[in-house]
Parts: structure tokens; sequence; C-alpha cells
């Protein structure tokens, strides 16, 4: 018993690098974003993406390690086949903020400034949102308590967030802005906006484990 | 010698049938790997016919005198009617195809001590009844329990794990325990003392176990009902229970009846709809059918058998 809370704590500690990691690239992504927002596609965009690029990727080398944790331990194969689907969906969140980048980076677009607000607004809700899903999953970890609660906030952000994507989407096709940018602007704002999507696929999860164990 | 070969074979379809009642569930839930949950399950088949085999003896062989020829009968009937049932994926009560070869037996001889017939059948009546019972108040229990210490996912995988390993391991020291005097206990005053039949019935339950218990595990684990990891400790607690009790109290019962009668406790507690009512009703069917087979063998084997001093 010693040696599985040993094991518990190592995976534990590994969980927490992998969030600090995951936190830090979503810190970078808000900044790069407000950067945009103000300066266009500069080369100080240029510098936070290939930042975030790093990030993304020793934040999947964490996943690596975590994988290989959750072979080694004393789960039930059920178990281990929830959490990996998990952490696969939670990667999706921040792989999903630097594919947002590179969108913004290789179509060089510009964004209109009636639309800012609402463009940092989506990005500051699905922050929230990002930070939901992993109050519960380290709460899974931890006391398992309130679970459902964190999803029902988590679909709550969601929904104010498809609420935002549609205004903004409103707003660009009735500017006068050419056909062809509306077509751009509108996709680049769908993409922000499956953050919050994907926030929700990973509570769909956490809800499908804490159903699973109800006893 | 050779007529000991039929304990040993009834040991061996003993073995082949109900060591699935003890770690069927974890093995079906993925618990378990199932190499580990055999070699366990011999281990502490044999520990416990050991230790607790020698009581259910005494029952048994109070049923009718057995003599070396009337005990290779007895067991050679009641193994073939096990393994038939074995091959069928049901699993069945090894007691009841015994005490049917007996009756057999007993018909043939028109000797049968009906006293103890009648504490037999009544414990056949109470072992299902004391799983579903036992099965009711070990799932309350162990859920207060649970909910109280809001284990965390792996703690709480680590602890399931650990209790049914635990938990199998006790079910087969009651396995053997308990059923171990219905494999050697014919033998016992006309072939072999108690302490050489317990050894042999349970070295003879645990091959079985090691080399063809597969077939019912599934039946256990998936069919009845689809148990998740904890219905599965509780299953398997809860057989042991039932199980060792009539161990102390010296009556041979089934594990496949107490394990079933578990198994539709959670099916009660979790929703009626979750029960496969049609693989029960054939396990309940086989349960009927299995002392009279055991006993229309035996019959026959008995009359074959003296054929032979016809001339």
């Amino acid at each position: 018993m010693f040696f599985i809370l040993k094991r518990n704590r190592l995976f534990l500690e590994k969980i927490k690098e992998f969030f600090d990691m995951c936190d830090s690239l979503m810190d970078n992504f808000q900044e790069t974003i407000e950067t945009y927002l103000i300066h266009g596609n500069n080369s100080d965009f240029e510098v936070h993406l290939s930042k975030a690029k790093k990030m993304e990727h020793n934040a999947d080398s964490l996943l690596h390690t975590i994988e290989n944790f959750l072979y080694e331990k004393s789960l039930l194969p059920e178990s281990r086949e929830d959490i990996l689907r998990l952490f696969e969906k939670f990667d999706d969140i921040v792989d999903s903020s630097v594919h947002i980048l590179r969108y913004l980076n290789t179509r060089n677009i510009t964004i209109p400034s009636n639309i800012h607000d609402d463009v940092t607004e989506i990005i500051k809700v699905s922050r929230k949102a990002y930070e939901e899903v992993k109050q519960a999953i380290n709460e899974l970890f931890y006391k398992r308590k309130n679970l459902l609660s964190y999803v029902r906030t988590i679909n709550d952000y969601e929904s104010i967030c498809d609420d935002i994507q549609a205004k903004i989407i409103t707003t660009i096709f009735r500017s006068d802005i050419d056909k062809y940018d509306k077509i751009l602007l509108s996709d680049v704002i769908t993409i922000m906006a499956k953050l919050t999507d994907h926030c929700e696929d990973s509570a769909d999860v956490i809800a499908l484990i804490n159903v699973k164990r109800a006893i | 010698m050779f007529r000991l070969l039929g304990g040993l074979f009834l040991g061996w379809a003993l073995g082949a049938n109900d060591s699935a009642n003890v770690f069927g569930t974890a093995v079906s839930s993925r618990m378990i790997k199932y190499s580990s949950a055999v070699v366990l399950t011999a281990l502490f088949v044999i520990v416990g016919a050991l230790l607790q085999g020698v009581e259910g003896m005494e029952t048994l062989s109070g049923l009718t005198v057995q003599t070396a020829e009337t005990a290779f009968i007895a067991s050679l009937a009641a193994a073939i009617t096990v393994t038939l049932m074995t091959f069928l994926k049901l699993p069945i009560s090894t007691s009841q195809a015994v005490v049917g070869a007996i009756i057999g037996i007993g018909i043939m001889k028109q000797s049968i001590n009906t006293g103890g017939l009648i504490k037999v059948i009544i414990c056949w009546i109470g072992t299902p009844i004391g799983g579903i019972l036992f099965g009711i108040l070990i799932y309350f229990l162990l859920q207060r329990i649970c909910k109280k210490l809001a284990l965390n996912i792996l703690t709480s995988d680590a602890v399931l794990r650990t209790g049914l390993i635990i938990a199998g391991c006790y079910g087969a020291y009651a396995l053997g325990a308990n059923n171990v005097a219905n494999v050697t206990g014919f033998y016992v005053g006309n072939l072999l003392t108690a302490k050489q039949a317990v050894l042999l019935g349970g070295i003879s339950i645990a091959i079985g176990a090691i080399t063809f218990s597969k077939n019912v595990m599934g039946t256990i684990g998936k069919s009845i009902v689809k148990l998740d990891a904890f219905s599965a400790l509780v299953a398997v607690i809860a057989q042991a229970v039932t199980v060792h009790i009539y161990a102390i109290i010296g009556v041979p019962v089934s594990t496949s009846q107490a394990i079933v009668g578990a198994v539709l406790a959670i099916g009660f507690i979790k929703g009626i709809q979750t029960i496969d009512f049609i693989m029960l009703s054939k396990i309940f069917g086989a349960w009927l059918l299995t002392p009279f087979i055991g006993m229309l063998l035996s019959v026959s084997i008995y009359f074959l058998v003296h054929l032979q001093f016809i001339h």
C-alpha cells in the first residue's frame, strides 16, 4: 500500500508539471492574442508563436510520460482508458490554442477594431473553461467531489462562447469589409470558439468517469 | 487405487466449474489476469481443504455408507455431470451432482439417510438466498464506507484491486474448505484417511481450476449482470462469506449458487432490467437438472458395473 501511495504521489507530481506547462502555454496564448489585436502580425507575434510551439512540444513530452505512468500503475483497465481519453481531450485544448496562433500567422488576418472586445471576451471565457477543466481533473485525482458542478460550469462557458461567436460572426457579415476577409475572419472566430468545445469534450469524459464510478 | 480416479476426476471437474465463482467476476471486469486468478485459486483451495475441509466430509459420508466401489461410481457420475455443465458454460452445484449420485447409489442399495439429505436440501435453498442477503448487506456497507472515504480514482482502483484479490483468495479458501468433501469424502475410511482425502481433493480441484475454468468465468462475470469493479468485489465477498459459514456448519454447498445469489443481489440493487433472465433461467434449469442427472448416471454406472457379475 505504501508503494502504491508513493507511486500515486509521483504520478500527481507529473500531472502538476504538465498542468504548469499548459498554464504557461495558455498565458502566452492570451498575451499573444492581445498583442495581435493591437499590433497585428509583427515580429513580437512571431516570437510568441515560436515560444508557444516549444511549450506545446514540452507539454506533449510530459503527456507521454503521464501515459507511460498510467500503464505502469495499478489502475483498472477501464480507468486507464478513461484517464487516457481525458488527457487526450485536455491536450486538444492546448493544441487548439497553438493552432489558432498558426492560423493567424499563416493567413495574416487583420481583426477589425469593432470586434476586439468580443474576441478578447471569447479568449477570456475559454480560459475560464480551461481552468474549470483543470480543477475538475485535479478533483478526480484528489477528492472526487463537486465534479458535476465543474461539468455544469464548463457547459455554461461553452454556451456563452457560442453566443459571443454568433454575435461576432453576425457583426462581421453585416460590416462593409471584403467578402474574402469576412470568410477568413468568420473561420478564425469559429476556430477560437472551438477552445470551449474542447473543454466541453473534456467535461463529457469527466462526467462519464463520474457516472461509471457512481456507487 | 484405480477407484480413486473417480474422485480425482470429480475434483478436476469441480475446479473447472466452481473456481469461476471465486475470481470470475474479477477476471471478467478485467481487474485481475486469468493466469494470476487460477494460480491464486489453486493455492488457496489447497490451504482451505487442508485447514477446514474435514468437517464437510463427515456430513457427506453420513448420507450413505460408501464402499470403495460405490465411492468410485458416485464420483464418476458426479464428475461427468459437472463436466457436461462446464462444457455448456453453466455454473452449477457440484454438491448437487454428488448428492444426486449418492442418492442413486442409495436407491440401488435401498439405504438413504433421509435426515442428512433434508439438511443438505435445506442448505441448497439457503445458499443462493444467503448469497443474495449477504450481497445486499455487503453492498450497502461498502457503499457507505466508500462514500465516507471519497477516495480518488487512483487510490480507489488500488483498494478495489487489492480487495478483490484478498476476497478472491478468501473465496478460494472457502471453496477448498467446503467443497473438498464432495471430491474425496467418499473415500474416507475405505481408501484414504481424512488428511489424505483433503490433500488429494484439494490438489485435484486446483488442477481443474488451472486447466479448464475459463468457460464458466465468462458466464459468472458477464452473462447474468454486467458487473463493474465495485460490484465484482461485493459479489466475491458475499459468496465467500456464505460458503465459509456453511463450511463451519459442515455442509458442503455450492459456490455457484452463492455467487449467482450475490450477482443477483447486485442486479436487484442496480435495477431488475440489468438482469439477463434468459441466462438466469438456463442456470436455474441446470440447478434443477444436476441432481437428477447425477442420480441417473450413478444408477446407470452402478447397474453396468454389476452386470459383469451376472455370469
